[in-house]
């Protein structure tokens, strides 16, 4: 492939790429994302290898190792086109007969296909509820591209947003096209990318940068990694559209750390993409230069703040900045910089390509276009989810999701990690949209939704986020390196149940000063899973600390294990597995806990037959003399 | 006196050149190609063109060629990356006054401006900006800080990080004031915020009360008995402090907040100091939240500090010196 110097030229070697591909040739495509490659997609994409070569069919069928599906839950995912035979949780022994059975004989292997809950099989991946209500403008390609191959995204129709942008469109359209598809930054604020754009471009000064911010933290969010990790060019190209409509020059990918193969997946896409000038100077014979360099974090979750991305990119330490000038104004170096999420800059080629308009009528009055979700958690299927923005929290968890496992009810759904908060059932047919998340008191933030049974203790879950935060914690600014280490004091006391009253006052004093006096947003709103869980479950709170009770039976200093005598059958299994030998009694003789050697481990209640059901959880009450050792069981 | 206009393609060419001569005195404009330069020559007469002899489309003496089609007495200055006799010549020709091989001499170029233009009327008139504080109104120069303008009129913000010779910082917090504009008011850090016409600053409210409060007990369960915090303690009124004194670890639990020591607030003022004035880098900080503390790098230290040493006296806590002892101890090994 030789550089493409016209809009012509790309478009021919689309039609020469897709010339020699025969639509109804067998592929088989492996997702080989995080998750899947966990799993171990690696020795299944090489037993695919080895058996289609043993059965002499490697000019007959393809073999991808593409980006993640998103159906994690069910990993190694394998889908064999053209038929989109979906076979879910594939391991590498299920290969010759996948082979044999499909490739050769045209048939599919039942057991490996998806069962829905009445035992009905589902052979296509489209019409797995899982995928079926998802809408997958931004996330679907990933499943059909191999990210190292800049033929796969050119024959999907890749670069074409670009070469439209830079041939038929000006800087000024191509700003008019995203301010009037109200594109809102998809990594936290929700501002709209647009107007961003226009002050970054109106800014004085002849140098400007634009940045992709890749430095994704939040617990159980993998979005931006999966989108880099399976389509890096669908962000490439945004990104090289918006720097045509800001006039800049140069750009720069800041990619955490932890994120490897993000990293190298980017590296082979920048290369490829300068190769057929689409990237470097006088990219499609138009002109306009752009290149940008890949920035590697060095693990902190502040630096995705976008003062301390900036300042971390000019190679000192990442700490946010105390100015009161946006950084599309004075950013790196000073100079007006645009700084957008991953998932942003993704759905700028969709907007070129078909138009402000066809965007805006997705989604709703004040949101536009979809939104990725990583939905885990309490929850059937777990992954990464892409629904227009307005679908309901109930739709989101319940039809794709799959509801609460193991018969378990819904508690609540934290929406926005960290900074975000916690939101309750009866908020559950709430469209989920950058206003109405924040009306209930949490956040979109970059998409984390974590789903939560009513086994989850609501003031851990707050313990849980605030000691994230207090590991985070830059530590330049006092209200935020002391105060978050206080409250995370005042929660340990109060799962602890050595609170007093005071700290139910401490947790109102606190966050009010935190979020008035913190320098970044990290420490602003690095009290919001307190106020959230506070404000709907303020009952939970006040039971650890009055009452010196759990009511979910989660914080071990407040609960524990009985064994209810009169359900006990003496099976001897919670006798024989408690690991500190705390539980007494024998054959026939009904069991009791030693509550002076119990450790709260749990395993007696995990142990116990569900059809006796002896161990309960008691927390709030006293624990009931234990039946005299040696008393047997009264079989009936 | 007309304007000059500066004609250049080279961005940092033309804007460093507009700056050194705005501020100089004169009234600048600039193009960066000689079409640009033509509709401006139309809407208005300048005193002087600046040009490149090189530019995209049009080049610089047809530019001044045109130029004088309009306003025949225009004169020119002619600067160029590319000189050679024959361009001089033709630039000659054209009747440009001088002609600058790049790099040039500003000084020189100024000059010539000057025998062209006459001398610049110097007229220094800083542009000022008014506000409110304290219901006091002050009067200061554009980029002035809140917590700049409030010390020349004598009210005394509390800060613990700020330092003149050093760079805001915005890492105490202790200096945030209220700021109302119109019907809405919001907290902001005097240190860093610059003063606006018409801002009304309240440097007391309630809110800005409040937080202080709540910062110096946090600081105290740090650095409890620290001279600064003691002051501004008793200033707030707040109940554990007052009464504890000097006494670095006397009894400082009535507080809100457990104590554990580190004696150190995190101000920075030492690690600023050293890189900013000194240049030296010798301390810095390590770890992050809480985990974050002030460290003297060996390497760096035992080379410079022993005749320096002027972060102790800055230091608020005075922790400094014992930090450092255990540089000189390391050293002595």
């Amino acid at each position: 492939m030789g550089r493409l110097n016209s809009a012509a030229e790309l478009e021919k070697l689309r039609e020469e790429i897709l010339t020699k591909r025969d639509p109804n040739k067998p592929c088989v495509t492996i997702c080989s994302g995080t998750g899947c490659h966990a799993y171990g997609s690696e020795k299944v994409a090489e037993a695919f290898v080895e058996n289609i070569k043993s059965n002499g069919l490697q000019d007959k069928v393809d073999i991808r190792r593409t980006g993640c599906h998103g159906f994690c839950e069910k990993g190694t995912l394998v889908v064999i086109f053209p038929e989109e035979i979906c076979y879910l949780r594939v391991r590498p022994d299920d290969i010759p007969e996948i082979v044999s059975t499909t490739l050769i004989e045209k048939k599919v292997v039942d057991r490996l296909l998806y069962e829905d809950d009445d035992g009905q099989k589902i052979t296509h991946e489209s019409e797995i509820p899982f995928y079926k209500h998802q809408s997958r403008m931004i996330f679907g390609n990933n499943r059909l591209i191999d990210p190292t191959n800049i033929e796969d995204y050119i024959a999907l129709g890749g670069y074409a947003a670009l070469s439209k942008a830079l041939s038929e469109m000006t800087p000024e359209g191509v700003m008019e096209e995203v301010k009037e598809a109200n594109l809102r930054g998809r990594g936290g604020g929700g501002f709209p990318a647009g107007v961003k754009w226009e002050t970054t471009r109106d800014a004085p000064g002849e140098r400007k940068y634009v940045i992709v911010n890749a430095d994704e933290g939040d617990p159980g969010a993998y979005m931006d990694r999966s989108l880099l990790e399976g389509n890096p060019h669908s962000v490439l190209e945004g990104l090289i559209i918006g720097a045509y409509a800001i006039g800049s020059h140069e750009g720069y990918i800041y990619v955490r750390q932890e994120y490897p193969l993000a990293v190298e997946n980017l590296n082979i896409a920048l290369k490829q993409a300068r190769e057929l000038g689409l990237l470097g100077s006088d990219i499609l014979g138009s002109g306009f230069n752009f290149d940008v360099k890949i920035h590697r974090g060095a693990g902190a979750f502040v630096s995705g703040e976008s003062s301390a991305l900036m300042t971390a990119i000019e190679g000192r330490v990442g700490e946010p900045r105390p100015k009161y000038i946006r950084t599309a104004v004075s950013g790196v170096w000073d100079r007006p910089s645009n700084l957008n999420n991953v998932e942003t800059w993704a759905n700028v080629p969709l907007i070129i390509n078909n138009g402000a308009r066809w965007f805006a009528d997705i989604g709703t009055e004040g949101s536009k276009g979809t939104k990725i979700f990583s939905l885990v958690g309490k929850v059937k299927n777990t992954g990464l989810v892409e629904v227009p923005m307005g679908m309901t929290l109930r739709e989101v968890i319940y039809d794709i999701g799959g509801g609460i496992p193991g018969g378990k009810k819904f508690k609540a759904v934290q929406t926005g990690g960290p900074s975000g908060g916690v939101i309750p059932e009866k908020f559950l047919d709430l469209p989920v949209d950058f206003d109405e998340l924040t009306k209930v008191g949490s956040m979109m933030g970059s998409g984390g939704m974590i789903v939560m049974d009513e086994d989850t203790c609501m003031v851990d879950v707050a313990r849980y986020f605030i000691n994230f935060l207090a590991g985070e914690s830059c530590g330049k600014c006092v209200p935020c390196r002391e105060g978050i280490h206080q409250m995370l004091k005042v929660l340990n006391r109060i799962c602890e149940g050595e609170s007093g009253d005071e700290d139910l006052e401490l947790l109102d004093e606190i966050p009010e000063v935190l979020g008035d006096a913190a320098l970044c947003a990290l420490g602003q709103t690095a009290c919001n899973p307190v106020l959230s869980t506070l404000r709907y479950f303020r009952d939970e709170y006040e039971a650890h600390i009055m009452k010196r009770q759990c009511p979910a039976g989660v914080c071990k200093a407040l609960i524990n294990y009985y064994i209810e005598p009169e359900k006990c059958q003496a099976c001897m299994i919670c006798l024989r597995n408690c690991p500190v030998g705390a539980i007494d009694g024998g054959k026939n003789l009904i069991h009791t806990i030693d509550q002076e050697k119990c450790t709260k481990c749990g395993t007696c209640l995990e142990v116990c037959p569900t059809r006796f059901g002896a161990v309960i959880v008691l927390s709030g009450v006293e624990v009931p003399e234990p039946v005299p050792q040696g008393t047997e069981v009264a079989r009936g | 006196m007309k304007p000059i206009l500066i004609v250049e393609d080279e961005a940092i060419m033309r804007e460093s050149l507009q700056d050194w001569l705005t501020d100089g005195g004169y009234e600048v404009e600039s193009a960066s190609q000689g079409d640009e330069a033509l509709k401006a020559i139309e809407e208005q007469d300048f005193g002087l063109l600046i040009l490149d002899l090189r530019l995209p489309g049009t080049d610089g003496l047809e530019v001044l060629r045109k130029a004088r089609e309009r306003q025949p007495k225009l004169n020119g200055i002619i600067i160029t990356a590319y000189p050679s006799v024959q361009t001089a010549v033709d630039a000659m020709k054209e009747g440009v006054i001088d002609y600058l091989p790049k790099p040039f001499d500003l000084n020189e170029l100024e000059k010539l401006i000057s025998q062209t233009l006459g001398p610049v009327q110097v007229e220094i008139r800083p542009k000022t900006v008014t506000c409110v504080i304290d219901d006091r109104e002050v009067e200061v120069p554009q980029g002035t800080t809140i917590l700049e303008a409030a010390r020349n009129i004598g009210i005394d913000i509390p800060t613990l990080c700020h330092h003149e010779k050093l760079a805001p910082y915005g890492a105490c917090r202790l200096c945030m004031v209220e700021i109302i504009r119109g019907q809405r008011s919001r907290l902001v850090t005097s240190c860093v915020y610059l003063v606006e016409d018409g801002l009304v600053v309240k440097t007391e409210s309630e809110p800005v009360v409040k937080i202080r409060k709540m910062l110096l007990e946090l600081m105290w369960a740090r650095a409890p008995g620290v001279q600064p915090l003691v002051n501004y303690g008793m200033r707030y009124g707040i109940s554990g402090l007052e009464t504890q004194g000097n006494s670095v670890l006397g009894g400082a639990s009535k507080t809100k907040f457990e104590v554990e020591p580190t004696f150190c607030i995190l101000c920075g003022l030492c690690v600023r100091y050293c890189a900013e004035v000194k240049g030296k880098n010798a301390i810095g900080f390590i770890g992050r939240g809480t985990e974050r503390e002030v460290v003297f790098f060996p390497e760096i230290a035992s080379k410079e500090c022993a005749n320096c040493k002027e972060c102790f006296a800055i230091c608020p806590t005075g922790a400094l010196p014992s930090h450092y002892a255990l540089v000189e101890t390391d050293a002595s090994k």
